[in-house]
């Protein structure tokens, strides 16, 4: 079984690994190309990932990779009020904010979101003390310290593993010491960011090393780089490779996968559950009619 | 004195098994490579001096190795301590694979050394013997377009093509002259160890072929050979 984990007083299940959904405001992001940047196909993107079966959705207003400049206001026209209007319509849903702003943080805390996902490793220290004073959930990143929005370049690791387990336990003590709730806090290895294909091969290899620090693990993987790598696809052809990584690191006791393709990763982690022996079966006849 | 010079790129993607399927977009890259070692040991040096960029000034003792690990693959070149940066074990294993037989001399030569320091150490290294050759390992800017590591910046090109031309006509003062601030902007991990090459020719004739120059992702890769002659006084 996994542990409990708690969101502003909203509990998830603990039988199997929880999918965040990824629903980006953004007219740019690598995989899905601005399909949701407008509300109303953002807002049927919630309904359809709830449908499917998502614990979370992860609401974001600036692509990862390098681009146009988004504004701290550009960036809350884009996800504050969305955050809102899911916030009314799903009372019940956890919303995760992907930023590292900590004023949008703040203004998507008071709008109604849960989780502040700050993919950029701290890299605004203040976003960590407004999910503080929100007693909001907090995702602690390991970038190994490289500015928001820039890629990996010849980064190198003498002990990757160790420098993950540091980065992403340091930074879960420091949330929980400035007053966020223990059970709101995630580490995330942060795959393809400030990591070579390598490197985030070898991170899922090893997610019993991370799952072993007693920090939930969030493991954002979907049709990353590293799977295209990899796999040598092209970017349309990074699901089943994403859903492998999935399953390797379900079984190895990672909590939470961010995800694309919500259909398909809730089955994939409810089946390693299953065979892990955390879910029963939905169920279960043959043989014993 | 210095009689033979080459400049080689050194990502970790030259290596083959680094690349894995990929490894061909690179082979015309390490074909200029082989050229330009060959070059380098056709000159008849005494001995040959290797530089490279990396985060100290060093001249490391032999043997000495290199390794790939922190990169995530386990290869490692050379015999002794894994010491070497990446340049230089880039280097060792452009040498293993093309004159095996090689025993040079490596120099690392601090990323942030100020440019006087760069010519200073080159002179010194061509002092070392009659006859000196010297690899020099450096790449241009890694922010040369919007899918460059370092995105696009728009002198980045413009950068890499002066150095190309440098590199081409054998004009050390070009080399000599680049700003290391601006190489420090643009990403250019070549610019220190070009220097150690402009201190090394300075008042030396040079005979420069440009053998390659590319940047498949983002970030300049150049070949070059030059060989030394007399002064010329100017």
């Amino acid at each position: 079984m996994l542990m409990p984990l708690r969101f502003r007083g909203r509990a998830t299940p603990t039988d199997r690994p929880l999918v965040m959904a990824i629903v980006n405001r953004t007219p740019d992001s690598f995989y899905d190309r601005g399909a949701t940047f407008a509300a109303e196909d953002a807002m049927e993107a919630v309904r359809s990932a709830v449908d499917e079966g998502a614990d979370i959705v992860d609401i974001g207003g600036v692509k990862a990779a390098p681009g146009g400049e988004v504004s701290v206001a550009e960036e809350t026209d884009r996800v504050v009020p969305f955050i809102a209007a899911v916030r009314e319509r799903f009372p019940d849903l956890v919303i995760s904010v992907d930023t590292w702003r900590h004023e949008v943080g703040r203004w998507a805390c008071e709008a109604g979101a849960d989780l502040l996902n700050d993919t950029w490793a701290g890299a605004d220290p203040v976003l960590a003390e407004v999910a503080a004073e929100f007693e909001a959930g907090y995702v602690c990143s390991h970038t190994g310290g490289i500015t928001p929005r820039t890629r990996p370049f010849r980064v190198r690791f003498p002990d990757l593993v160790n420098s993950v387990v540091e980065e992403t336990t340091r930074r879960a003590e420091h949330a929980v010491a400035l007053g966020v709730p223990r059970e709101s806090v995630l580490i995330d290895p942060t795959h393809d960011f400030g990591k070579n294909t390598r490197h985030s091969l070898e991170l899922v290899r090893h997610t019993e090393e991370l799952v072993a620090t007693g920090w939930p693990v969030l493991m954002a993987l979907s049709n990353k780089d590293f799977v295209g790598e990899t796999l040598g696809t092209s970017l349309e052809d990074r699901v089943t490779g994403t859903l492998a990584a999935t399953a390797v690191a379900a079984n190895a006791g990672a909590a939470v996968f961010r995800a694309h393709q919500v259909r398909e990763t809730r089955q994939v982690v409810d089946m390693v559950a299953s065979i892990r022996g955390d879910r029963p079966p939905s169920g279960c006849v043959r043989g014993l009619s | 004195m210095l009689v033979a010079a080459g400049v080689f790129p050194h990502p970790p993607v030259l290596v083959p098994r680094m690349a894995g399927d990929r490894a061909f977009e690179l082979d015309g890259l390490r074909a200029a490579c082989a050229e330009g070692v060959t070059r380098l040991l056709d000159s008849d040096p005494d001995v040959v001096v290797v530089v490279g960029g990396g985060e100290d000034t060093v001249s490391y003792p032999t043997p000495v190795a290199g390794t790939l690990a922190p990169y995530g693959l386990d290869l490692t070149v050379g015999q002794g301590a894994e010491v070497l940066p990446l340049s230089l074990t880039i280097a060792r294993w452009l040498l293993d694979v093309h004159a095996p037989a090689h025993a040079p001399l490596f120099e690392s030569v601090s990323a942030s050394a100020p440019v006087d320091d760069c010519l200073e150490l080159g002179r010194r290294l061509a002092q070392r013997h009659r006859r000196v050759a010297l690899m020099v390992m450096g790449d241009g800017s890694a922010c040369r377009d919007v899918k460059a590591p370092g995105f696009l910046d728009p002198e980045a090109v413009p950068h890499d093509d002066d150095i190309a031309r440098a590199l081409a006509t054998g004009d050390e003062e070009v080399l000599a002259a680049v700003d290391p601030r601006t190489s420090e902007r643009l990403l250019v991990s070549g610019r220190a160890a070009w220097q150690v090459l402009a201190g090394a020719a300075s008042g030396r004739s040079v005979e420069a072929e440009l053998l390659d120059y590319q940047a498949p992702y983002g970030v300049g890769y150049f070949v070059a050979s030059w060989r030394c002659g007399p002064s010329e006084r100017k």
